[in-house]
């Protein structure tokens, strides 16, 4: 896995969180990348929403707490943490490991530096690699993710067997996984 | 906790992410949500100073006997003063009408929201700037036809309150009032004890805002809200609001309280809770499906 680690220079110097404009365009800036990781985190899009949500308005009563010398974003994805452990206690839903949460923080992280830095953002790419996959396993994703079924009735649908369909579905995700990490990667200058 | 079902033990961890990007960009494409953006900038940034939190400290009895007692006699001075004055608090008002034809959707007029579709005509245009009540049933005359080939009035629009819509198309109509309105681009924003009446419902919220969702419905976004469905016995408080009014539909989340008939109903976070003119359910957060068509396929 190729991450990109997150420097101060990542972040836009002119954003300081303690302007209320600047504070916008974070919440424009980041709010796509945590749905992702509250999603990923959750599993549930209502609650990662409600959580995301939630942790911008903590960050924004403690941001003059915040050091604008830390990385706004790491900052962010540590309320969401919080927020979703939070709504794990109360919930007593599911829990992960410290190195899932790690590998799901450190993908969100690399996303985050990225479309700060180059303004590249994660659903742009992700377009792109789902445009490279083989025609199989893009029918698939997008009968699975795209038209909402579930797996059974992708399976019906494509008249193929439920267990092929888990198969597809994984390597599918393995080479979006692939082509996204490929796609982070500095690019060289000509 | 509860442990994961074994057929998502198995999952790869770096897997997670890209299911998540997956679900997310499915529901919501390349763009921002601009639903919760608006959200998280009304609570934020755009939090009027003088917005009072729903979270109130505990205070103990000395303390809500002086505060009382302070709070009715700011009270009667402030009612002094503003009878004493040759004018009275008005609000603004803004009426929308909507005509929905047989493709099921609806707009706003884009004379008065120039960004939207329109798939349906809305048969008049809300006022522009702020109406003084009193004068509000004169400014109702005075709505003009907006042109298209699909209205739905029987008759032609003319001012005059007998020709307003049929009743199945009055239901589409509603009023939002507010201390305060703001017209900025696609949207328009009410601060202020603003108030929703349609025939079905009427909603208090601290705010309210009517913009284009990115599709051809209009939408209305509204935080910390009280809604009372009289007719069905319904009372539901909650964070945040959205409401279809072509399709008559409220989806509330961080529902603090909701009584129905039967009495109190808990819902947690990430509950989201639908209410139609004749029903409510609640959507739970779905335990997702790591591609696993059935959990017993895999052996």
């Amino acid at each position: 896995m190729s991450i990109v680690p997150i420097s101060e220079n990542d972040q836009p110097e002119e954003l300081d969180p303690k302007r209320p404009e600047d504070f916008t365009a974070l919440v424009k800036l980041h709010h796509s990348d945590l749905l992702v990781y509250g999603q990923a985190l959750a599993r549930d899009s209502a609650t990662a929403r409600d959580i995301v949500q939630e942790a911008f308005i903590v960050a924004y009563e403690k941001v003059h707490t915040f050091d604008v010398t830390r990385d706004f974003a790491t900052w962010m994805r540590g309320i969401v943490r919080n927020k979703w452990r939070e709504w794990l206690r109360k919930n007593k839903k599911y829990d992960l490991s410290d190195n899932e949460v790690a590998r799901i923080d450190a993908d969100v992280a690399a996303w985050q530096a990225n479309h700060a830095a180059a303004g590249s953002p994660l659903f742009s790419a992700l377009e792109d690699c789902l445009d490279k996959l083989p025609e199989t396993l893009r029918e698939t994703v997008d009968a699975f993710y795209y038209e909402g079924r579930t797996g059974d009735e992708v399976s019906e649908v494509l008249g193929v067997a439920p267990a092929a369909i888990r198969k597809r579905l994984q390597r599918a995700r393995t080479l979006l996984k692939q082509c996204l990490d490929s796609k982070l990667e500095p690019e060289e200058e000509s | 906790m509860t442990p994961l079902p074994d057929s998502e033990n198995t999952v790869e961890s770096g897997e997670r992410f890209i299911n998540a990007a997956l679900q997310e960009h499915a529901r919501n494409g390349c763009g921002s949500d601009d639903e919760l953006v608006h959200r998280i900038l009304s609570e934020t940034v755009n939090k009027s100073e003088l917005r009072v939190r729903t979270e109130r400290p505990r205070l103990d009895r000395k303390t809500m006997f002086v505060g009382s007692v302070a709070v009715a006699a700011l009270l009667a001075l402030t009612v002094l003063i503003l009878s004493s004055l040759p004018f009275s608090g008005e609000r603004g008002t803004d009426e929308f009408f909507l005509s929905v034809d047989a493709a099921n959707a609806g707009s706003i007029d884009d004379t008065f929201l120039p960004g939207l579709q329109k798939r349906v005509t809305i048969t008049a245009q809300p006022f522009e700037g702020t109406v003084d009540p009193v004068s509000s049933a004169s400014q109702l005359d005075t709505i003009e036809l907006s042109a298209g080939s699909d209205l739905q009035f029987l008759e032609p629009f003319s001012p005059s309150l007998e020709t307003f819509p049929t009743r199945s198309e009055r239901q589409r109509s509603f009023r939002i009032s507010a201390d305060k309105i703001d017209r900025s681009g696609d949207s328009i924003y009410y601060t202020g004890n603003v108030v929703v009446e349609h025939d079905e419902f009427r909603i208090e919220a601290e705010d309210v805002t009517v913009h284009r969702d990115g599709s051809d419905r209009p939408q209305v976004l509204a935080n910390i809200v009280r809604v009372e469905q009289p007719t069905v016995n319904r009372s539901v408080i909650a964070r945040s609001l959205t409401f279809d009014p072509v399709a008559v539909e409220m989806r509330l989340t961080g529902v603090y309280q909701f009584s129905a008939g039967t009495g109190q109903h808990d819902l947690e976070l990430g509950d989201t809770l639908v209410l139609t003119a004749s029903a409510y359910t609640v959507e739970n957060p779905k335990s997702f499906e790591y591609a696993t068509p059935s959990p017993d396929s895999s052996n």
